[in-house]
């Protein structure tokens, strides 16, 4: 079933002499399960590609559709509680909540939901990613990569319906990155979770099922 | 908890200098506040007593009263007592005890108690209506502003049955009774609350914009709007209620001890300043400071949900380049660069900083100027050089001296005073061309002249200064003339008597018969005033209101003129029409002694006299020359150390936002100052940017506060110029200069310790 759908989707910027195509008539789907890796060099557009994906930006022009339904022509409320419900989104930078310790950080979708946390779910996640001995820490007092896996926990906790992740690896080691990445596949095999994922690193983009290569805002 | 309030408390304790900055902030905006609604309504409340307590026994006044109007006044329902007079000299009886010999005539004045001391101005509107009563200038009916004027105090109508206009009576109204308060408190509570709103907004939004980046990615992952609104409301409301909390305590403290200080300065007034603590004004400040809150708080998180959530995440900020520099710029060195470009692009941040400093100049430069020319003008007496008069009767005149020796004795205040007799007479001179022409009325041959009888020290230190000799009338031979052509008023300035001439004077009745240009004369003396004058352009000391006198006065010692009023006194007139006396003083009557009085405290003085007047029933009039201008001056004072106190707490705040927004865009340029120090620049180099940026927005504030003050200025120089007219400016060049200066140097402390605060590589 296709889960994601975009259709001649462009983004611009700026105007006159100062205009920026982001995106220029970008069409693809992704399928339920897939593992998805968009790959360009820097300044392609993937990021703003993930971000106009995952509601986070109204293009200028082109359609998003989850499940069929057009994402711009929800209310903000409900794009937003619909990214709170069933998109998980995992950045380069982590971007976690600094005042709050690694449980905190996971459940904070659910309690924003104001749903009751799954005490198993949580143990669980937190067990997948090899984290729970660090449950009461603060971000920073995490490496890189435990933060990293902190943000994966909290894209899991609200059991997405796709995860999109930013440069997931971006800004970790070659070892951490490699426990990333492999804890992503472990998600996408395991829960059959839809991810999308973009890099600008060949190697990291082809353990995912499908590569879209993009550049100066075209898929090629 | 909740996770907005358990993310609420974790961001306050984790900007914990943020909070306290944002907390110090609310208490000093509700320190202005309450302080303001309380000392305001305090010192209304002491006014209000000692107004109603002065006047307990009436409230209104209406003299020359024709007893038709008496008649449709006196059975209103809402007065309590009514007093009769029968002339402006004469006593006062209640209308249920009148003596057999009162006579209720047209012309009695009518003194009204009312039955509700608060409402003297609606009661006084109803019977201005009944008598259709207009004023003298403005061809307007009479009618009390009741919203501005105060509710109690002393209404004094004089009517004036010679003129009518259609048919109606003309009056002069006179006041006695201070404004009300009311009016001015709303007016100034608004401009704070604006005030505060901006402040807070600004606060918050620094806030805010610290948390830029946590917001984007809470709404990111499912935070929405009112979420993270309920977020800041939260905090806010947590920081506000501590801050109004803190506010309000110090706003106690900090009224008391101003009242203290004004009640020291108005220390010989009749005025002691309580505080109030009205349950009711609390909560309405509290009411206004916790709305200032919300609404900054509003427009803040409005103002900071404006940024997309990408932005956010980003943390970047869309710079606007500017493509040409300004000419300015190239001459600075590159931290001043670097400073100006800085201070461009954050004209927002330091926005609030340059309007509080502007408010702070503008208000010192004027308010200090206006101060400053009413003191000037309250110290420059004009017409008199002592400070008060009484005019005393026979009796009075046997005990006077124990009165103001007892004055001294108890008061500790110093005290001079000179005893004087004055009458108006008419005169002849021989030869008559001694007299200068302008000195005559028209052809006739007489002239008015007065003669003050001065008491031995003031004649002998007269007669010494102008080495004349004992025995010698002195003439004060400089008029003034005063003719008055459309508004201006237009002064001659003529000596009376030519220089070097003998002559001699005749006190004499003058006769006027049906057709008024033959004149008899009837010598009455011509033998005193003869030979022995002696002319001078000066006056004796105590006697400076003589200059504006367009009559010809004569100064001689009290033997003289005794000798020259029992001439008088035995020297009967013949018929009604025989024109004499034309002042103070009836030649058959009793005559008045006066007694010019220079005293320390005028105020002390004045409370003392009406209070003896008043319990002892006194016959001593008193004129007090100088009391109005030293009240001036005292609430110069005050107004003076309120507009201190206002300064100081709006500069108090101005600090704190500075240090807080100095700090929050140093946290914000973080990245920039590292890549300064990889570039090779130096602490130095970095503290030099950021004073740069301080001095640019000093600069700034300054030019702007003399531009704004320039046209405020000028309105006063005018307004001011109604009263007294001088040569020179009085803007109070050093002190703006001294206050401009320190506030400089205290803007510049800030920025050299927030400098501190710079991380390097």
């Amino acid at each position: 079933m296709k889960i994601l759908k975009v259709e001649n989707l462009s983004k611009i910027y700026g105007k006159g002499d100062t205009k920026v195509i982001a995106l220029n008539n970008i069409s693809f789907e992704v399928e339920e399960g897939e593992f998805l890796a968009i790959i360009g060099p820097s300044g392609s557009g993937k990021s703003t590609l993930l971000h106009t994906v995952a509601g986070l930006g109204k293009p200028t022009s082109g359609k998003v559709y989850f499940y069929g339904k057009n994402m711009y022509e929800m209310n903000k409320k409900d794009l937003t509680i619909l990214r709170r419900q069933k998109i998980g989104i995992i950045y380069q930078f982590y971007n976690l909540i600094p005042t709050l310790n690694v449980e905190e950080n996971i459940t904070l979708p659910i309690e924003l939901d104001k749903k009751k946390i799954d005490k198993v779910k949580l143990e669980e996640i937190m067990k997948f990613l090899g984290i729970d001995n660090r449950r009461k820490h603060l971000p920073n007092e995490l490496s890189g990569g435990e933060q990293q896996k902190v943000a994966i926990g909290r894209a899991l906790m609200i059991n997405p319906n796709i995860i999109l992740a930013d440069e997931p690896t971006g800004n970790l080691d070659s070892k951490s990155s490699n426990e990333i990445i492999q804890l992503l596949k472990k998600a996408n095999k395991e829960y059959n979770q839809t991810i999308i994922m973009i890099t600008h690193n060949l190697e990291i983009a082809k353990l995912a099922d499908r590569i879209i290569q993009i550049e100066d805002g075209k898929i090629i | 908890m909740k996770i907005e309030t358990k993310l609420t408390f974790n961001n306050m304790k984790k900007n914990i200098k943020r909070t306290i900055y944002t907390t110090i902030s609310i208490a000093l905006c509700a320190f202005l506040i309450i302080t303001t609604l309380l000392v305001t309504t305090s010192i209304s409340n002491s006014l209000n007593e000692n107004i109603s307590s002065k006047y307990n026994d009436y409230h209104f006044v209406i003299r020359n009263v024709d007893l038709d109007s008496f008649n449709k006044i006196k059975d209103k329902e809402y007065i309590a007592q009514i007093y009769l007079q029968e002339n402006d000299e004469g006593q006062l009886y209640e209308i249920d005890n009148l003596p057999a010999s009162f006579q209720i005539t047209n012309g009695i004045n009518i003194y009204i108690k009312y039955d509700n001391y608060k409402k003297v101005c609606t009661y006084t509107n109803n019977i201005f209506e009944t008598l259709n009563l207009t004023y003298v200038e403005a061809n307007k009916k009479c009618e009390l502003n009741t919203r501005l004027l105060n509710s109690c105090g002393l209404i004094d109508v004089s009517i004036n049955a010679k003129q009518y206009v259609d048919n109606v009576p003309i009056c002069q109204v006179r006041l006695n009774f201070t404004y009300s308060l009311d009016v001015m408190i709303i007016i100034i509570l608004l401009i704070f609350s604006i005030l505060s709103i901006i402040i807070l907004y600004n606060a918050f939004l620094i806030t805010m914009n610290e948390r830029k980046k946590e917001y984007a990615v809470l709404n990111s992952i499912g935070a929405t709007e009112s979420q993270i609104l309920k977020m800041t409301f939260l905090e806010n409301t947590i920081i506000g209620i501590i801050g109004i909390m803190i506010g309000f305590f110090i706003s106690i403290l900090g009224s008391y001890l101003l009242l203290r200080v004004l009640n020291h300065i108005a220390d010989s007034t009749i005025y002691n300043f309580k505080l109030i603590l009205d349950i009711k004004y609390i909560i309405v400040s509290f009411v206004i400071i916790m709305m200032n809150i919300y609404i900054s708080s509003l427009i803040s998180s409005i103002r900071a949900n404006s940024t997309s959530v990408i932005q956010g995440i980003k943390n970047n900020k869309q710079i606007k380049l500017k493509k040409n520099n300004s000419i300015f710029e190239k001459y600075l060195p590159i931290e001043g660069k670097l400073a100006f470009k800085n201070f461009k692009r954050n004209k927002n941040k330091y926005r609030i900083i340059t309007i509080l400093l502007i408010i702070c100049m503008t208000s010192y430069i004027t308010i200090s100027t206006y101060i400053n020319y009413e003191k000037v003008a309250a110290n420059l007496i004009d017409e008199y050089d002592v400070d008060a008069e009484l005019q005393l009767s026979e009796n009075s005149n046997k005990y006077y001296k124990s009165i103001l020796d007892n004055y001294v004795n108890t008061s500790g205040d110093k005290m001079e005073y000179l005893e004087y007799k004055v009458m108006g007479l008419y005169a002849l001179v021989e030869p008559e061309d001694a007299l200068i022409a302008e000195c005559r009325y028209g052809d006739v041959m007489h002239f008015p002249i007065q003669i003050i009888g001065l008491d031995d020290k003031s004649y002998n230190g007269y007669i010494t200064d102008l080495n004349a000799n004992y025995g010698d009338y002195i003439i004060y031979n400089n008029l003034t003339q005063v003719e008055r052509e459309g508004e201006e008023y237009i002064y001659k300035y003529y000596t009376a008597f030519k220089a070097n001439y003998n002559f001699n004077l005749k006190i004499a009745y003058c006769n006027y018969s049906n057709n008024s240009e033959a004149v008899e004369y009837e010598i009455i003396d011509d033998e005193t005033l003869r030979e022995k004058f002696t002319l001078t352009k000066e006056l004796p000391n105590g006697y400076k209101e003589v200059n504006n006198t367009e009559k010809i006065t004569i100064f001689t010692n009290m033997d003289t003129f005794n000798h020259i009023e029992e001439k008088i006194n035995i020297h009967p007139k013949k018929d009604r029409y025989q024109q004499n006396i034309w002042m103070h003083y009836e030649n058959t009557s009793n005559s008045g002694n006066f007694v010019k009085i220079k005293c320390g405290n005028i105020i002390n003085f004045s409370n003392y006299i009406e209070n003896m007047i008043q319990k002892q029933n006194m016959d001593i009039f008193v004129r007090y020359y100088s009391l109005e201008n030293k009240e001036k001056i005292i609430y110069m004072n005050i107004l003076e150390l309120i507009l201190r106190t206002i300064i100081l707490t709006i500069i108090m705040i101005g600090i704190i936002n500075s240090i807080n927004i100095i700090n929050a865009s140093l946290y914000e340029r973080e990245e920039e100052f590292k890549a300064l120090s990889r570039l090779g620049a130096t602490k130095e180099n970095m503290n030099k940017i950021l004073i740069y940026e301080n001095i640019y927005m000093f600069i700034k504030a300054t030019i702007i506060s003399i531009i704004l003050s320039i046209p405020i200025l000028y309105k006063i120089i005018q307004y001011m110029e109604k009263t007294i007219i001088l040569d020179k400016l009085l803007i109070p060049l050093t002190n703006i200069g001294i206050f401009i200066l320190l506030l400089f140097i205290i803007f510049l402390v800030i920025a050299i310790y927030s400098t501190k605060f710079i991380k390097e590589e």
